[in-house]
């Protein structure tokens, strides 16, 4: 870009860039907690495919579903469900405080707006539990 | 004996060095100072001590003394502080370690280039744009702006341009075409003052590839800025802002720019 | 040696060489200027004014109120063709800075809003909370970055002026980064260079402060003028003198000794803490030497006391106080007296400049703190710095414009032999010290302790005469330095060691002038002359320089409707 700035003379003096190893991010608990955010995503998107396979199944009959289920509730099935939810929540949680940040100012106090997420969540989490039974 | 302190200066000279081969970082090397211990005493000061009494082939910039020019910012035991302010009491009687800014090519010792930085500064454009450019030259009367309307933008105008937040950000050190967290800032001071309408104008370079997006909401830049500006806020607003008008003028038929 | 060429050269990216540069790029887009500094722009010192920038801008205020104050808080040194046109200019300036995009606070319907300010008789003062010299610093950098045609050499280091035939033919420069030395021609050369608070010990200065351009000047044969005014602002933050914005006065604040006295009673009654700051300075001194300060491990020291002014309105108008309190004090205005002692300020003389920026030597101007016009006189008002910044940054912009359009440059032989000289110059003074003993940061330090003591707020005959000696001493001892860094890169200890010669060079000119004058007027008070003596000395002083150390000269004040009278408040 054009800028006003530009050394005249030719030679530059030559500069030193430190490497970054890929450990760069387990120096600081900041940065350890971001990729364990990024990595949640992963399951994040495990969660989603799980969905998709329950709707795939309940579209093919209601033994196929029945089928799923059963298999859902096997050990293995169970753990991974667990771990998964543990990564969806703190993938959540993550996003409730940074939406508080980003759409705190003013009146309505980063705080507020976190609360907010949280109440909206459960009262969706509510609405959704006693539609269906 | 009076009561010590050890401080350890990363230093870089690129004249020396046996194979001229910074690359391999033998250039850049630790060097470790004792000196007299003062309670009262900024880490600038310390350096202002060795600069005077020991060695004085040290570089490092300083001016103001009082966090307000931005110049002394250094990676203090790993994290970037304004080394005028920052105390030797909080250390001792532990070492203090202290290494030029992060994320930047080093020029000598504790001075980083900050070329690239400038570069993007100018880049956003930050100054009042108007649609009628003749308005910046009528000196008859202000712009009226109420209180209420400075609000909106005062916090981002407190940028002091001492680029901790570009030291402290690991999507600038990883990528360093990311326009980084001062600049957006300015962006969205410039974008969200009632005399400005040159929103348009910034949105191709902060909206750009290596705009806002590349920002992962880490947050640190935030942490760091010694002047409360929460940059990380001001590149979410902004992702927002600019999602939300693509997405409108997608509605209108638009490209969806 | 390459030769760069420009039309017009602006030494200092402070507030008033970047005022300078929009206004010869906006209106003489087609010369070739550039911008020249030590550090980058917005680190320079202007960033650090805090209180406000005065102009008349309401409706209960006119122009002959703000120069009449400009020139009774000036003790009637300040030349009044200057203050009337600076006046003027000031009510435009701040709408200007306002267009582009400086915040100063406002009033709820919008407009802008002022504040009270020492020696002042109306409310005129423009602030952007306690923050105004960053924030007027960062409008005029940002904009100035809207010019493609405004150039810039960002941490380069003037080493000295090109002058050929009395003309300015350009000047040499250290590429700090490179630690390379360049020819700059230019017709024009605009020093904007601030004053020499370095001198001092106990200062609100910034490290950069260290007189360049009035050194640069000085060597050139063109004079430097009221050196000996120095400003010492009452409130310096212990243990370092960092600023206390008058503004914390201004709102309100009070001024209390040991015993809990409102002591302003007694030296200004009418004013009280917000008369000029000479007077509050001395006051605060007095109560000091008459045993009423406080004592403490930095030295003695009043209150400075904003309790009552409440968290809220400390927090909306005098936030910075509040920081740099907690920060390098370590104390919390809002629940305790603040510990102050006065500072050494401002430097009120400089390059000698009539009211357009011109000094004596042709293409050379000089705008700001480093130059003298002068308005302040013996005593600068406070805000009044950073209105001067932006009416005579354009004022010596636009003339240094005009004059630029019809010169003619320098013949780059001329220029090559010129610098030639200048660097064999720089060679064995600065760089060839292998046989050097002397440490300049032990020089540094010992000027810095003989102003504080010889040459501060009160002088006499005898501690200036030490004051002197000293300086020559050092100045001896300077011949002798010796420098460690061998590499050229980022080489701040060259930077250093030149800018010291500048201190010296302009420090002998300050304790001379003082000596000299042998009344008190403004800031220059003589316990030995306690009165202000106009039949004697109601003129400037000019400093040449000579191989004998500096030749004083006088030059007479001109007045206009304001004879002198006494100053009282």
């Amino acid at each position: 870009m054009n800028t006003p700035n530009t050394s005249p003379s030719p030679e530059v003096t030559r500069t030193y860039r430190r490497p970054i190893p890929n450990t760069w991010w387990l120096k600081q608990r900041s940065t350890i907690l971001f990729m364990i955010r990024e990595w949640s995503s992963v399951f994040v998107a495990l969660y989603a495919i799980c969905l998709l396979g329950q709707l795939w199944a309940l579209s093919e009959g209601a033994d196929r579903y029945n089928a799923l289920l059963a298999r859902s509730l096997s050990g293995g099935s169970l753990v991974l469900h667990l771990v998964i939810g543990a990564f969806v929540l703190y993938h959540m949680v993550t996003w409730f405080k940074i939406s508080g940040r980003i759409f705190g100012s003013g009146p309505l106090s980063p705080g507020a707006v976190t609360a907010i997420n949280y109440v909206v969540w459960i009262a969706a989490s509510i609405g959704i539990f006693y539609w269906i039974f | 004996m009076a009561d010590q302190i050890k401080l350890t200066i990363w230093r870089y000279n690129p004249d020396n060095g046996p194979d001229n081969r910074p690359d391999k970082g033998d250039e850049y090397r630790p060097q470790t100072f004792t000196i007299p211990y003062q309670k009262d005493w900024s880490i600038l000061d310390a350096l202002n001590h060795i600069k005077a009494e020991v060695d004085g082939s040290l570089s490092y910039r300083w001016s103001c003394r009082m966090a307000i020019c931005g110049s002394c910012g250094m990676m203090v035991n790993g994290t970037p502080r304004l080394t005028c302010s920052t105390y030797l009491n909080e250390f001792h009687p532990n070492e203090i370690t202290l290494e030029p800014l992060a994320n930047f090519p080093i020029i000598k010792d504790l001075v980083v280039d900050l070329t690239d930085f400038m570069d993007k500064l100018r880049s956003v454009k930050p100054w009042i744009i108007r649609e009628n450019k003749k308005d910046d030259e009528d000196t008859s009367s202000e712009y009226l702006q109420t209180p209420a309307q400075m609000e909106s933008y005062y916090q981002q105008s407190l940028c002091i341009n001492c680029t901790l937040c570009y030291a402290a950000c690991p999507a600038y050190g990883l990528h360093s075409d990311f326009l980084g967290p001062a600049a957006i800032a300015l962006t969205y001071r410039y974008n969200n003052d009632s005399r400005d309408q040159g929103r348009e104008d910034r949105r191709k370079v902060v909206a750009a590839e290596n705009g806002v997006w590349k920002c992962p909401v880490v947050g640190d830049c935030t942490e760091v800025c010694p002047k409360h500006v929460d940059p990380s806020a001001a590149i979410q607003r902004t992702k927002v802002n600019s999602a939300v008008s693509w997405f409108f003028s997608f509605l209108k038929g638009g490209k969806g720019e | 040696m390459d030769v760069l060429s420009h039309d017009i050269l602006i030494v200092g990216g402070g507030g008033a060489g970047l005022r300078a540069g929009i206004a010869i790029a906006h209106a003489y887009p087609s010369l070739k200027t550039a911008v020249i500094s030590k550090v980058y722009p917005m680190r320079s010192h202007t960033v650090a004014a805090e209180g406000g920038c005065a102009a008349v801008i309401k409706d209960n205020d006119n122009h002959d109120l703000h120069a009449f104050d400009t020139i009774k808080g000036s003790d009637f040194l300040a030349d009044q063709d200057a203050v009337e046109a600076f006046v003027r200019d000031a009510s435009k300036e701040v709408i200007q800075i306002e267009r582009w995009g400086c915040p100063w606070n406002r009033e709820e319907d919008g407009h802008i809003a002022v504040r009270w300010f020492g020696g002042m008789s109306q409310k005129r003062t423009l602030h952007a909370a306690d923050k105004t010299g960053f924030h007027l610093l960062h409008a005029l950098f940002q904009t100035s970055l809207k010019y493609d045609n405004l150039k810039r050499y960002d941490e380069w280091f003037v080493a000295g002026l090109l002058v050929d035939d009395g003309k300015i033919g350009g000047v040499l420069a250290l590429n700090i980064r490179q630690g390379t030395f360049h020819i700059l021609a230019a017709k024009a050369v605009i020093l904007c260079t601030g004053g020499v608070g370095r001198i001092y010990a106990f200062t609100s200065n910034a490290g950069i402060k260290t007189g360049d351009g009035a050194a640069l000047a000085y060597r050139e044969g063109a004079p430097i003028k009221d050196m000996e005014f120095i400003q010492f602002h009452p409130s310096g933050l212990l243990k370092n003198g960092i600023l206390i914005t008058e503004a914390s006065r201004g709102e309100g604040g009070y001024l209390f000794n040991k015993d809990g006295k409102r002591f302003m009673e007694q030296y200004a009654p009418s004013k009280m803490e917000l008369a000029p700051r000479d007077i509050v300075s001395r006051s605060i001194m007095e109560e000091i030497l008459a045993g009423r300060g406080l004592d403490g491990p930095y030295g003695s020291y009043v209150h400075l006391d904003l309790r009552h002014l409440g968290e809220a309105k400390i927090m909306e108008k005098l936030p910075m106080v509040r920081e740099l309190c907690i920060d390098f004090a370590g104390m919390d205005p809002v629940y305790e007296p603040i510990p102050i002692r006065p500072t050494m300020h401002y430097t009120m003389g400089g390059v000698h400049t009539d009211k357009d920026g011109k000094t004596p030597l042709a293409g050379l101007y000089a705008a700001g703190e480093g130059a003298c016009v002068s308005i302040h006189g013996g005593n600068r008002l406070g805000s009044n710095s950073l209105a001067e910044i932006l009416v005579f940054g354009a004022r010596a912009g636009r003339t240094a414009a005009e004059y630029a359009r019809q010169a003619k440059p320098c013949a780059s032989e001329r220029l090559q032999s010129l610098a030639k000289e200048k660097m064999d110059f720089i060679q064995r003074r600065y760089i060839r010290t292998e046989n050097g003993t002397e440490r300049v940061g032990a020089i540094l330090s010992d000027l810095r302790k003989t102003m504080d003591e010889k040459v501060g707020i009160y002088r006499r005959e005898e501690g200036l005469r030490e004051g002197i000696e000293a300086i020559q001493r050092l100045k001896e001892r300077f011949n002798r330095i010796r420098l460690t860094q061998q590499s050229q890169v980022f080489n701040t200890e060259l930077v250093g060691a030149m800018e010291m010669d500048n201190m010296l060079e302009v420090a002998h000119v300050v304790a001379l002038g003082a000596f000299n004058r042998k009344e008190s007027r403004g800031g220059h008070a003589r316990k030995d002359y306690p009165n202000r003596d106009d039949a004697q000395f109601l003129h400037h002083s000019l400093a040449y320089q000579t191989p004998d150390g500096p030749r004083m000269e006088k030059l007479p004040v001109t007045i206009t409707k304001w004879q002198p009278e006494e100053r009282k408040y």
